[in-house]
């Protein structure tokens, strides 16, 4: 199971368990089935977020936070063996739809990752979960924030 | 195995150290005769990482004036351990896993005690290959001129840092400095020593700090960091981190879901353009 950023960063607010417990449910339980796998998109959009608070003066402990959270994950990524060409394709199928399904970039890489390393994917994106199985990826689950 | 062009002879050097005035008095007092300059240089390096703010300009200046000094420490001890590569395996591995127990006495935290022991393992896990790579007799006998050319490497810099601010962590126990700045020399060296990962991931090497870790501790301590970051970052931390992941699915027909990140117009000829992404992110 690779988990989208939104499920991601749902499981790691404060408060998680009170505001999002049927989230942190399914987080947990997807550990303890395997191990929390990620996009390295997801560690990008994560990564940039704390840099920024770094840049800023507030962050060197969060960024070793976040970087002992990440090393922790397992991070699947594009690189070798076609993944690249795969999104693409990906990519090129949603525009060849009438209408045209056009995700942003980092939607489509991030479901591409899980779909080249044949993993099921989990977002929160009811959207993105329809437009996923619009081109063709149907193994998403939809982990609503609660 | 050949060794990875990034990895120079000379970086392990660097890893010998924690306790560098150990490692002086350890030496017979001829070799320490020919390495006694080194001492106010490291002193004088070590006080500004005890005096100062910790910024990386400062690791940075730090760990070049320590090059020197540290590599020339290295070579006397590699000269006379040379000649027993288990004994001095066992002694660098001796020396971390008491720097560790001081260390972890005077830390204030768990979280940095946490931090300390992913920095520890990895350099273990480190020493332990390259003593199972090169001979330290090779490394004794690099001359000046090829330690030279190995300073200006971005990859040994990395190390370095992560190395000094380790000797500057055990100085401030040893001086009986605050845990607090102890704390941020441990985060220093940590984010150091990533960074130096993920340069020799480049070249196909992939360290683990915790090799003989189960599948089961590692889950546990993946949710003992996830229940951290929690604690650690902020609803208002998180409006920055939200930004940088802003992103919504769309379709060509401009349809949005309810909390759009991307605005999308469509001029006369019917091209999209994106014009913005609202701060609300997602």
């Amino acid at each position: 199971m690779l988990l989208d950023t939104n499920v991601v960063s749902a499981f790691l607010k404060p408060g998680a368990e009170q505001r999002s417990p049927k989230l942190v449910a399914f987080v947990t339980a997807a550990v303890a089935a395997q191990s929390l796998t990620i996009s390295a998109f997801t560690e990008f959009e994560l990564r940039r977020g704390v840099e920024e608070l770094v840049t800023k003066g507030q962050g060197q402990r969060r960024l070793v936070a976040l970087l002992k959270f990440l090393d922790r994950c397992d991070v699947l990524g594009l690189d070798g063996g076609g993944g690249w060409d795969f999104a693409a394709k990906l990519w090129a199928r949603g525009r060849a739809l009438k209408p045209a399904v056009v995700l942003t970039d980092l939607d489509l890489l991030i479901a591409a990752t899980a779909a080249f390393h044949r993993r099921p994917f989990a977002t929160s994106e009811v959207n993105l979960v329809k437009n996923l199985a619009a081109i063709g990826l149907s193994e998403v689950t939809l982990v609503p924030n609660e | 195995m050949g060794f990875p062009a990034f990895a120079s002879p000379a970086l392990p050097e660097a890893a010998f150290f924690l306790d560098w005035e150990a490692l002086f008095r350890r030496l017979p007092a001829s070799a320490r005769a020919k390495v006694t300059w080194t001492k106010p240089r490291i002193d004088a390096g070590l006080k500004r990482l005890l005096t100062e703010s910790v910024s990386d300009a400062v690791l940075d200046d730090v760990a070049r004036d320590l090059m020197e000094p540290v590599r020339a420490l290295s070579r006397a001890i590699l000269e006379l351990l040379a000649s027993n590569r288990d004994e001095f395996r066992a002694s660098v591995m001796d020396d971390l896993l008491r720097e560790e127990g001081r260390l972890n006495a005077f830390l204030p935290d768990d979280d940095s005690r946490d931090t300390l022991a992913w920095v520890l393992g990895f350099l273990r896990s480190f020493v332990g290959l390259v003593m199972t790579m090169v001979e330290p007799e090779h490394l004794a006998s690099l001359d000046a001129e090829q330690l030279t050319q190995e300073s200006t490497d971005p990859d040994l810099a990395s190390f370095m840092r992560g190395q000094v601010a380790l000797m500057a962590a055990v100085e401030a126990v040893r001086q009986g400095a605050g845990g607090d700045r102890c704390s941020t020399l441990i985060d220093s060296a940590f984010l150091s020593f990533m960074a130096f990962r993920s340069a020799i991931r480049n070249h196909g090497l992939w360290l683990s700090p915790f090799p003989n870790e189960t599948s089961a501790e590692r889950q546990q301590s993946l949710l003992r960091y996830a229940a951290r970051l929690r604690e650690t970052l902020t609803d208002q931390d998180w409006q920055t981190l939200e930004r940088a992941c802003a992103r919504r699915s769309r379709t060509k027909t401009g349809k949005r879901s309810s909390a759009p990140a991307w605005v999308i117009s469509a001029d006369a000829s019917g091209h999209e353009r994106c014009l913005g992404v609202p701060q609300t992110g997602r």
